[in-house]
């Protein structure tokens, strides 16, 4: 056992499919509990929003996250956490606000939005807020016509 | 012995300890001084030889008043939180509550369902001021009655103990989003000088709203340089 860190992969169950199943390694990341040495860098990838959510005015979008963890850890202390830590900034349209968003919650949700072109602008920032170099993704999108009332009643 | 409660603080203790249970003791003729249906049993003897050994004291409480007493104390309204960090607003509350059970603070367990849960209630907190001042809007809040996860649909909405999330819209944005973190504080960046409002409402998995829960809180932005807090990016 002179596994040092992070780069060598346990060994892998046979998958019944031919291939391999993938370990919990490598489908969710390096264990928190032992800090990394040169730890990649980090990498938003998020998903296309899906279409039927988007016929009612609905932005879901699944995202996810490599050599980061997503997690409501805040401030400079926690810029040298290893592994690192981090968590979203997300924009809609042309508002000059955002929010951040540290749930790790699989699919950004935004609602009630009218029918024509919007954009969301979802960056992956560190606990102190600022964006990892080139880890922004913009996803322009248009929603269709819809019954606002039907979809929403009349609260909205 | 059928409806009392007998508590008995006793056994001889190294003498440094004496001060520890002599301060028990005396809290307790207190609480019997000032509640008058709790009747001290002092028949214990008193051993001559020395006075000043510790001896066992018995209390007989009537079931009865330990019912009223819990009745009381969960009925009692307790004050918000001192927004100051001495007493010159009055004895702090930490002081003198009561401490807290991790069911009275975090609510029921999630693994026993519950007939009859009380309604859910949403509480947020105003705005903080150090965060306004960049444009940036931190409030923190916490629910009742409801636990706050990443489950939604229809088939949840039949969850006990109830499931729910919040719907967050700012502004006059059509639009608002989910969010179902229970993070302790809600992070809105960004925020150009001037009035603002935010709406929080605490809904069900199903996204509809708790019948009154929604608070919306209105501030105001004060000026401040907006390159300096946020850089050129933004």
């Amino acid at each position: 056992m002179k596994t040092k860190n992070s780069n060598e992969f346990p060994p892998l169950s046979p998958r019944l499919t031919g291939g391999r199943i993938q370990s919990a390694r490598e489908i969710r990341g390096a264990t928190p509990y032992a800090e990394i040495e040169n730890e990649p860098a980090p990498n938003l990838i998020v998903d296309a929003p899906l279409p039927n959510a988007l016929a009612q005015g609905i932005f879901w979008a699944q995202y996810r996250v490599e050599n980061v963890r997503i997690v409501p850890v805040f401030g400079k202390g926690a810029l040298n956490a290893s592994p690192r830590v981090g968590h979203l900034h997300i924009q809609v349209d042309d508002v000059p606000w955002w929010w951040a968003d540290a749930s790790d919650n699989n699919t950004i949700d935004i609602a009630g939005l009218p029918p024509g072109p919007h954009k969301v602008k979802i960056q992956l920032v560190d606990a102190n807020h600022n964006v990892f170099p080139g880890q922004v993704v913009t996803l322009p999108f248009t929603v269709p016509d819809y019954d606002r009332a039907k979809v929403y009643g009349h609260a909205h | 012995m059928k409806t009392e409660n007998q508590i008995e603080l006793t056994q001889p203790v190294a003498p440094r300890r004496d001060l520890a249970v002599r301060t028990v003791v005396a809290s307790f003729a207190l609480a019997t001084a000032t509640l008058p249906a709790i009747a001290g049993d002092r028949s214990t003897p008193v051993t001559k030889e020395d006075p000043d050994a510790i001896r066992p004291f018995h209390v007989n409480v009537p079931e009865a008043e330990l019912v009223e007493l819990r009745r009381r104390i969960n009925s009692t309204k307790w004050p918000e939180k001192e927004t100051v960090g001495d007493a010159s607003h009055g004895v702090q509350l930490a002081t003198i509550a009561f401490a807290q059970s991790a069911k009275d603070i975090r609510g029921a367990s999630p693994y026993v369902e519950t007939t009859n849960e009380p309604a859910p209630k949403l509480i947020v907190d105003p705005p903080l001021p150090d965060g306004l001042a960049k444009g940036i809007f931190w409030a923190q809040y916490r629910v009742e009655n409801v636990r706050i996860v990443p489950v939604f649909g229809a088939g949840a909405a039949q969850t006990s103990p109830r499931v729910g999330h919040l719907h967050i819209q700012v502004d006059d944005v059509p639009w608002w989003w989910a969010d179902a973190s229970d993070n302790n504080t809600i992070d809105i960046a960004g925020l150009p000088p001037g009035q603002h409002k935010v709406k929080i409402q605490l809904v069900g998995a199903n996204h509809n709203i708790f019948p009154g829960q929604v608070v919306t809180l209105r501030f105001t932005v004060p000026e401040y340089d907006r390159t300096k807090v946020y850089g050129h990016e933004h």
